[in-house]
C-alpha cells in the first residue's frame, strides 16, 4: 500500500468512528488533527481508531502492524498529530514488499 | 481556649468539623482544610450542610455565620459538597452566597478481574526516583479539571499547585498501600496513575482489597494514546495485587476520563454537587475580566481528553 492509499483507510476509518459516535460531520482530510486541541479524536477514540486500523491492515493482507507501543510513545513528535502524519507512521511500520 | 483557639488546635493535622454556630448547632457543621490551606497560602474551609428543612428559612443567618467564621479564621474559602438529589439544597447554599463549582461523580469497578482485560500496549512501571521531577511538571501542567480548576474565579496557577503538591506528597512518602505507575521512559514519564490499595481491617473474614485511584494525568503533548493505556495498565497491576473493586472520583465534565473508565467496565455513581464560597474582598480571587483572560488566554487549556 502506498501513503495514497493509507491516508484514505485513515480517512474512511476517522469518519466512520465519528459517524457511529456522532460527533459530527465535518470532512477529514490529510491535514485533518487527529488529538489534542482542535483534535477530532478524544483519547479513548483515538485508541478505538487505531485498532481498526491494525485489524484492516491485517485483513487487506498488508499487515499485521502493531500502532500503539512504547516505540510510538517514544517518537519525538507524536506519530498521531494528523491523519499524514499517522500514515507516514503506518508506513514505516508496514513490512517491506519484497522485490519482484 | 476560645472557640477560634480549639478550632486551630483541632486541625492543626487534619480538618475536623465543629459546629458552625454554637447555639445553632442545625446549621451544620464546619473545619479549616489544613493541607490546602499550606498549599494556597491563604485559609481554606469545608462545610457540611444541616437539614435542608432546617436551613429553608436561614440562608441569611447562614451566610452571616459563615462570614462571622470566616472572619475570625481569616479564612478565604468555604467549600461544600452535597447530594446531586435533593436540588433544593443547592438552591439553598447559593441563597446563602454558595455559587455552583462542578459536579463530581463515584466511578466504580465492582469486580476486577484480569481475564476481562484486554492486553496492555503500553508498559505501565512504577515510578522511579528519575521519574518524579517530570511526574510532577506533569501534575502542575495537566489537569483542567477538579474544583479549583472549575472555579472560574480562582486562580490557575494555585490550582496547578495544588495538584503538583499532592502529587510530590505522595511521592515523598513510602505507604503500604500507595503505588505509582507510569508510562514513557526511564526520567521521561508521559503518564501518571496515583492509587492507594488496601484490603479491610479484618482481612481474614473479607479478604477483598479495593484500589483508590486518586490521581491520574498525561503528558499534554504525549501520544494521546498514553490515558487509556496507563489506566489499563493499572488495572492488570491491580489484578496482579489481588485487588478485586477499583474506585475514583471524577469531574462530570471530563466526559473523555468517563469513556475511559466505562471501556474497563467502570458504573458511575453518586453525583455530587460541589460549592465554593469566597469571603468578599479576598486576596487571592481574581476578577471577572481576569478569570475571562485566565480561561481563553495562551494558557487556556482545551478540557482534558
Amino acid at each position: 500500500m502506498d501513503e495514497t492509499a493509507l491516508v484514505s483507510l485513515i480517512v474512511e476509518t476517522v469518519e466512520g468512528y465519528r459517524l457511529a459516535m456522532r460527533e459530527g460531520t465535518a470532512s477529514v482530510n490529510r491535514e485533518t488533527r487527529l488529538f489534542g486541541p482542535a483534535g477530532v479524536l478524544d483519547s479513548l477514540g483515538l485508541v478505538s481508531v487505531l485498532v481498526e486500523i491494525e485489524q484492516r491492515v491485517a485483513d487487506l493482507g498488508v499487515g499485521p502492524v502493531s500502532l500503539m507501543d512504547d516505540r510510538a510513545m517514544s517518537q519525538t513528535s507524536s506519530p498521531f498529530r494528523t491523519v499524514e502524519s499517522l500514515a507516514a507512521y503506518l508506513l514505516q511500520q508496514l513490512p517491506a514488499t519484497p522485490a519482484d | 481556649m476560645t472557640e477560634p483557639d480549639l478550632i486551630r488546635e483541632a486541625v492543626k493535622f487534619e480538618a475536623r468539623h465543629l459546629p458552625l454556630a454554637a447555639e445553632s448547632p442545625e446549621l451544620g457543621t464546619i473545619a479549616l482544610l489544613p493541607w490546602d490551606s499550606d498549599v494556597f497560602g491563604f485559609r481554606v474551609g469545608h462545610y457540611s450542610a444541616g437539614e435542608p428543612s432546617r436551613l429553608v428559612s436561614r440562608t441569611r443567618e447562614l451566610d452571616s455565620k459563615i462570614t462571622e467564621w470566616a472572619a475570625r479564621d481569616d479564612v478565604e474559602l468555604v467549600s461544600c459538597r452535597v447530594p446531586a438529589g435533593p436540588a433544593a439544597l443547592g438552591a439553598l447554599l447559593q441563597s446563602a452566597g454558595f455559587r455552583f463549582v462542578e459536579i463530581q461523580l463515584r466511578a466504580t469497578l465492582p469486580r476486577l478481574r484480569a481475564a476481562d482485560l484486554r492486553a496492555p500496549r503500553l508498559t505501565v512501571r512504577a515510578a522511579e526516583t528519575g521519574d518524579h521531577a517530570r511526574i510532577a511538571q506533569i501534575a502542575a501542567s495537566s489537569f483542567t479539571v477538579g474544583r479549583y480548576h472549575a472555579d472560574p474565579r480562582f486562580p490557575r496557577a494555585l490550582a496547578d499547585r495544588r495538584y503538583r503538591a499532592w502529587i510530590e506528597g505522595a511521592l515523598g512518602v513510602a505507604s503500604a498501600g500507595g503505588w505509582i505507575g507510569v508510562t514513557g521512559p526511564p526520567g521521561a514519564p508521559t503518564g501518571f496513575v496515583q492509587a492507594e490499595i488496601g484490603g479491610p481491617p479484618d482481612a481474614d473474614r473479607d479478604p477483598a482489597t479495593t484500589a483508590d485511584i486518586r490521581l491520574a494525568a498525561v503528558d499534554r503533548e504525549s501520544a494521546g494514546i498514553a490515558g487509556p493505556e496507563l489506566l489499563l495498565g493499572a488495572m492488570h497491576e491491580f489484578a496482579r495485587r489481588h485487588v478485586s473493586s477499583v474506585t475514583a472520583r471524577i469531574s462530570a465534565v471530563n466526559s473523555a476520563v468517563w469513556n475511559i473508565y466505562a471501556s474497563l467496565g467502570f458504573r458511575f455513581h453518586e453525583p455530587e454537587l460541589v460549592f465554593h464560597w469566597h469571603r468578599p474582598g479576598s486576596k487571592h480571587l481574581l476578577s471577572l475580566e481576569a478569570a475571562l483572560a485566565q480561561q481563553e488566554g495562551p494558557d487556556g487549556r482545551d478540557r482534558a481528553r
